[in-house]
Order: structure tokens, then C-alpha cells, then sequence
């Protein structure tokens, strides 16, 4: 008898909390904000984390999304997928309509596979992760940053804006990261109708170039696009102005460490590189971001996943507004639509739910320190 | 034809600083018969030592060479002393063993102190390459040639004429006997690794001027090929080191500027791998007969 009581008391209960929860639903459009915030990783989360709620304070300013204020709900996975996916859980019971998350890329995969089981497909977006496996083959999961070998597109793009007609690829055959991006380039520099008149490879690890670049400069090259690391990248350059090769080379985010590399810093003007945002960036949304962000957190958006979290918490907002409801389906369809101008340049998405869109090309002085050249639109 | 020449001497280039390291391999291998799996790791030692009398105590260019090789000659001495010697009489594996583990004690000596990040070399001269009717060599590449081809002639005579070269070889024919006819073995043997390591210590210094990354384990890989040079030019014989580190060289650089630069290392051990069977004791070596 008491044992009934105390189950009847239970439904009871359940009853009354979930009549409740989607009472509190129509006052407030909630998102679930999902990864990692301390730990080792923890700035990258945190820089989203920023990024998401100036945004979210902006837009609830300006009259919040569907005539109702946004409030982003920010749970830690300490890195671990396995938290990713209960905490989503969690939110989810608390009436989240959609995820911005998760931050790393493994985090980010398991937290994919769960809202993709989900009946309909959860809508989901990422700011950070950059593993191919996190959006394909899902309908319902995006991101605003883009993948690795995005970026060689944009080089090639940039080279034929500045008029290069003649280009050489130097890669390394057996890095992925490399491989990729060398891809990207030769398909978009025929696209383009640049000439490659020259390619070599060289492994990850390999100290003399010197022979790969007697090869490249005999072909007469105008710009040399160099998929590789900071390491690697300073002993080319190097090994390059020692024969004699001045012309402009290129790389992409993975070379931003060569300032610690190199000892000659006057080489380093000579190279150019992609990143996915700059502070210096000269669009009116950029600006008024980076002004915005320094007044609300007092210094600069360093890193870059503050200003592709602003997109993203931008893009997920614009599509709940467009698709006019908080239900899953119109969500995705309308992330899916996508076709807007945010702070780190125009968003649009591919078949496989990346982002098409800006990037940002930097160089360095001849002390070294990041110089902004312009942005690279699509 | 150009570009074949220019690769050449690309080529040229490294096989330079093959046989530089390679004759420190083939000199201690000749006189104590000992594979000094440490000598890669002196390459080492001399790039840290530049690295830091230049950024750190301002040295200049040519003092901080003189610097490099006195460390070398140093750590040379001091682990011929401390490590082989006294196993000079033991079996010969276990000299082996000992010079793998003087190999890593180095590596990570180095590691604990400078870290694992590599350290960029300083740019120490400005000067454009040389350009001749198409042909293009650039100031380090004629530098090291020259330098290499000098201390390599020097060496030779010294071994054939000097005194001490007469010990040196009379010592690396036998060591008894040298031993009964006055000369003093141990002060000839410790010579030989000196020299050999001061060798390795402008070796290094060359290497980091053309390869401008200095980290704790740079010296394994130079240090294979310089002993595979050695092997292949017949180890134990000067001039072997000599011609095994030129064709070592000129063999890798044509294999990357004319087949594939993923197959160089193969190009290059399918060439030793041929020599070895055709020629067991390697392209200048002459069969010895076993004396009973």
C-alpha cells in the first residue's frame, strides 16, 4: 500500500513537471551550448562560449528570435564524448530546440551520431570542429568553420585575383592534411586556369628541399603553394632564398607556427597564409564584431572559434527565424538554406553541410608579427 | 642539361657532408674495429654548440665553429675514454651496445636540456648565389664542397705521411704488434676519435647552415647515411668514406629530382644492398685473408 502511494505520487509528479516544461518553452527559445570549457582545450570552448552569447545578447537587444528572448544553456564536457552525449540528453529534457557544439572534433562526432538517431534528426551546429566525419553523411548537423583543405581553395582563388598565371605545389604525398589541401588547390587553379608548372613531394620530417626546389624554380613559377607545418615551412624557405627562389609562397593555418621556426624573420614576409578569421578584417560586420567583443570582454577575439561561434549562434538564429518555428525538421531545412553574410565572411553550405565561405589571408613583418592582407570570399 | 647539372651539384652538396661524418665512422671502425653508433650524435652536440655561442654569447660565425669542434673533440675524447675503453678487450657486441646506449644517453641528454622543439639556426651570410651561364650554386653549397674537399685532402695526407697517421694505420693493422714496436696505442686511438668527431663538428656546423633546425634527434638520420656511406665505400678505408658519400648523395638527389622523392631512401639501400653483394667489403675494399 505504501509502495503504490509513493509511485502514484511519482506519475504524479512526472505528470506535473512535464506539463511544466513546455509551459516555460513558449517564454523563452532555448539552445543547448555543448563542449568542452575547462581543461586543456577549455579556451577554445570558452572562446565559442563568447563568441555565441554576445550574439545572443545582441539579437535578444534587437528583439530576440521569433518575437522571443534566445537563452543558450552551456554545459562542459571536460573533452569527453561520453559527457557530450548525456549532457545533451539532459538539455534536451529541459526543452532545448537546438545544439551550437560541441567544440573538438571527437566530442563533437559522438555528439553528431546521437541527435542524428534522433526522431526527427536534432538540428546541430559547430564553430570549431573540423573533422570531416562530423557533418558528413548527417542531414541535420553543420559548422561555421571550415575543413582543412577549404582553405587551399581560397589560395588558388587568391593567387588568380593577384594574377598569377604560372603556380608550384610542394606537399607531402603521405599527410593527409597535406595531400588535401594540395587536392583542393590543383582542382581549383584548373578551375581558375591557372598552370601548375610545377609539383613535388617532400615527407613530413625531410630536411633537404633543395633538390624539389631546383626542379620547381627551373619551371619559372610565380607564387609556390606549400601545404605544410611551421617546421617544415622554415627550412623551405630558408633552403629557398639560399638558391635563389624569391617569389611569394603560400600556406595555409598550419604554418602560423613558423615565426617560432624560422631565425631569419626577413624571410617571412615572403609568405602568405589562410585563417578563418583576422582581427584586422575589414568588413563592416568584422569591425562592428571585434568592437562589440572588446567592449563586452575587454580585449581582442584571439582566437578565431570566437568569431566562427558569433556565426555560428547567427546562422542558427537566422534559420529558426526563417523557418518561422522551433520544430527540428523546419530547423534543418532552413540551416540547410543558409545563405548569409556574418562576421567571417558570406555562409553558405555544400552537400555535405560545410560551411562555403571567407577566409582570411595573413603575412608577417619582418619582426615576425601577424600582418592581415585581406579576405578571400568564395 | 642544366638543371641535371644543377641537381648534381645539389647532390654534390650532401654527399659532402655524408663522407665528412662518414670518414669519422670509417677511422674509429678501422682502428678499433667498433661501429661508434654515437657519432651521429656528436653532429648533434656541434649544432646545439653553435646554436647557443651564437644566439646566446654573441659569438661569430668563425669562432663559434672553432667552438663547435673543440666540444666535439671534447665529448669524442671524453666517451672514447669513459665508454669504450674500458671494453677494448671485451667482445666486440658489447662495444656495440654500449655505443647504441652513448647514443641515446646523448639523445636525451639533449632533449632534457634544450627541449624537443627544434630551434631555428641563425642566417649567418647574406651573400646571393653564384650564377654562370644557367648554372646557379649558392654560397653554402660551394662553402661546404670546398671545406669538405680541403679537410678531406688534409686528412689523407696527414694518414700518409704525418707520424702519427703512420701510427694510426700501424695500429689499425695490428694492435699488438703496433703495441710492441713502441707506439703508444691508447694516445692513437684516442687521436683517431678527435679527429674524427672535429670531423663531425664542422660536418655539423655546414649541415646547419644549409638545414637550419636544430633538434635532439637530428643526428640519427645524417648519421645512418654517413655510416652507410661508409659501409658502401668499404669501412675502414679512408678513401671509401670519401667516394661512398658522394655517391650517396648524388644517388639521392638525382632519385628526387628524376624518379621520386618517396623512393630515394630505397634507390639509395637497393644501391647498397647491390654493392654489398657483388662487392662484400664494399666498393674500395680489399678482401682481407684470415692469418692463422
Amino acid at each position: 500500500m505504501k509502495r503504490r502511494s509513493l509511485i502514484t505520487l511519482l506519475v504524479a509528479l512526472a505528470l506535473i513537471l512535464s506539463v511544466g516544461a513546455p509551459a516555460l518553452a513558449e517564454d523563452t527559445i532555448k539552445i543547448g551550448g555543448i563542449g568542452v570549457l575547462s581543461g586543456d582545450y577549455g579556451k577554445y570552448g570558452i572562446a565559442v562560449r563568447e563568441g555565441v552569447d554576445l550574439y545572443v545578447k545582441q539579437i535578444n537587444a534587437a528583439g530576440g528570435v521569433l518575437g522571443k528572448p534566445v537563452e543558450v544553456l552551456w554545459e562542459d564536457t571536460q573533452a569527453d564524448a561520453a559527457t557530450a552525449i548525456s549532457v545533451f540528453y539532459r538539455l534536451k529534457g529541459q526543452g532545448i530546440v537546438a545544439v551550437i557544439g560541441g567544440v573538438l572534433s571527437g566530442e563533437s562526432i559522438a555528439l553528431g551520431q546521437v541527435t542524428f538517431e534522433e526522431n526527427p534528426p536534432f538540428p546541430q551546429i559547430s564553430a570549431s570542429a573540423s573533422h570531416p566525419d562530423v557533418t558528413a553523411g548527417r542531414s541535420n548537423v553543420f559548422r561555421t568553420c571550415f575543413l582543412d583543405p577549404f582553405q587551399a581553395k581560397s589560395i588558388a582563388q587568391y593567387m588568380f585575383n593577384e594574377g598569377v598565371k604560372k603556380a608550384a605545389v610542394m606537399y607531402d604525398n603521405a599527410n593527409d592534411y597535406s595531400k588535401g589541401l594540395y587536392d583542393n588547390f590543383v582542382e581549383k587553379c584548373a578551375e581558375l586556369g591557372v598552370e601548375i608548372v610545377a609539383e613535388a613531394s617532400a615527407a613530413y620530417g625531410e630536411k633537404d628541399f633543395k633538390t624539389q626546389l631546383t626542379t620547381i624554380q627551373a619551371a619559372g613559377p610565380e607564387a609556390v603553394f606549400l601545404p605544410y607545418y611551421g617546421a617544415e615551412a622554415a627550412l623551405i624557405l630558408a633552403q629557398a632564398n639560399e638558391i635563389g627562389l624569391n617569389v611569394r609562397f603560400f600556406g595555409a593555418d598550419g604554418i602560423a607556427d613558423i615565426v617560432t621556426a624560422i631565425a631569419d624573420k626577413n624571410l617571412l614576409t615572403n609568405i602568405s597564409y589562410t585563417d578563418h578569421f583576422s582581427t584586422e578584417a575589414e568588413s563592416e560586420m568584422a569591425v562592428n564584431f571585434v568592437k562589440a567583443f572588446q567592449e563586452e570582454y575587454g580585449r581582442l577575439p584571439d582566437i578565431s572559434f570566437s568569431a566562427t561561434g558569433y556565426d555560428a549562434a547567427m546562422v542558427l538564429c537566422s534559420a529558426i527565424q526563417a523557418a518561422g518555428s522551433t520544430d527540428s525538421d523546419a530547423i534543418v531545412a532552413a540551416l540547410k538554406a543558409t545563405d548569409i553574410t556574418a562576421v567571417s565572411g558570406k555562409i553558405t553550405f555544400d552537400g555535405n553541410n560545410n560551411p562555403i565561405k571567407s577566409t582570411f589571408l595573413n603575412s608577417f613583418n619582418a619582426q615576425g608579427e601577424k600582418v592581415f592582407i585581406t579576405q578571400v570570399d568564395p | 642539361m642544366n638543371l641535371f647539372l644543377n641537381q648534381l651539384i645539389n647532390g654534390l652538396h650532401v654527399g659532402s657532408i655524408y663522407a665528412l661524418i662518414a670518414l669519422g665512422y670509417t677511422m674509429v671502425y678501422g682502428i678499433v674495429k667498433l661501429i661508434n653508433f654515437a657519432h651521429g650524435d656528436i653532429l648533434m652536440i656541434g649544432a646545439y654548440t653553435a646554436v647557443v655561442t651564437i644566439t646566446s654569447l654573441g659569438f661569430s660565425a668563425p669562432l663559434a665553429m672553432l667552438a663547435t669542434v673543440l666540444c666535439c673533440v671534447v665529448f669524442g675524447i671524453v666517451i672514447e675514454r669513459v665508454a669504450y675503453k674500458p671494453l677494448r678487450s671485451s667482445p666486440r657486441i658489447s662495444s656495440l651496445i654500449t655505443a647504441i646506449g652513448v647514443s641515446m644517453l646523448l639523445q636525451n641528454l639533449a632533449l632534457l636540456i634544450f627541449g624537443a622543439q627544434s630551434r631555428p639556426f641563425p642566417t649567418l651570410h647574406r651573400i646571393p648565389p653564384i650564377r654562370f651561364q644557367g648554372l646557379q650554386v649558392s654560397f653554402i653549397t660551394l662553402l661546404t664542397i670546398a671545406v669538405s674537399l680541403a679537410l678531406m685532402a688534409g686528412l689523407t695526407l696527414f694518414v700518409k705521411a704525418g707520424k702519427a697517421g703512420k701510427a694510426m694505420r700501424a695500429v689499425s693493422e695490428d694492435y699488438n704488434t703496433a703495441q710492441l714496436m713502441g707506439i703508444n696505442v691508447n694516445t692513437t686511438i684516442t687521436l683517431t676519435f678527435a679527429i674524427g668527431c672535429a670531423l663531425a663538428g664542422i660536418g655539423s656546423f655546414l649541415y646547419c647552415m644549409a638545414y637550419p633546425a636544430v633538434s635532439p634527434t637530428m643526428g640519427s638520420l645524417p648519421g645512418l647515411k654517413a655510416f652507410i656511406s661508409a659501409v658502401l665505400g668499404g669501412i675502414g678505408i679512408i678513401p671509401g668514406a670519401i667516394l661512398g658519400g658522394f655517391v650517396m648523395g648524388i644517388a639521392e638527389s638525382l632519385t628526387k629530382a628524376y624518379i621520386s622523392t618517396q623512393m630515394s631512401d630505397a634507390v639509395v639501400y637497393g644501391i647498397l644492398i647491390i654493392v654489398l653483394l657483388v662487392k662484400p667489403t664494399g666498393l674500395l675494399g680489399r678482401a682481407s685473408r684470415e692469418k692463422v
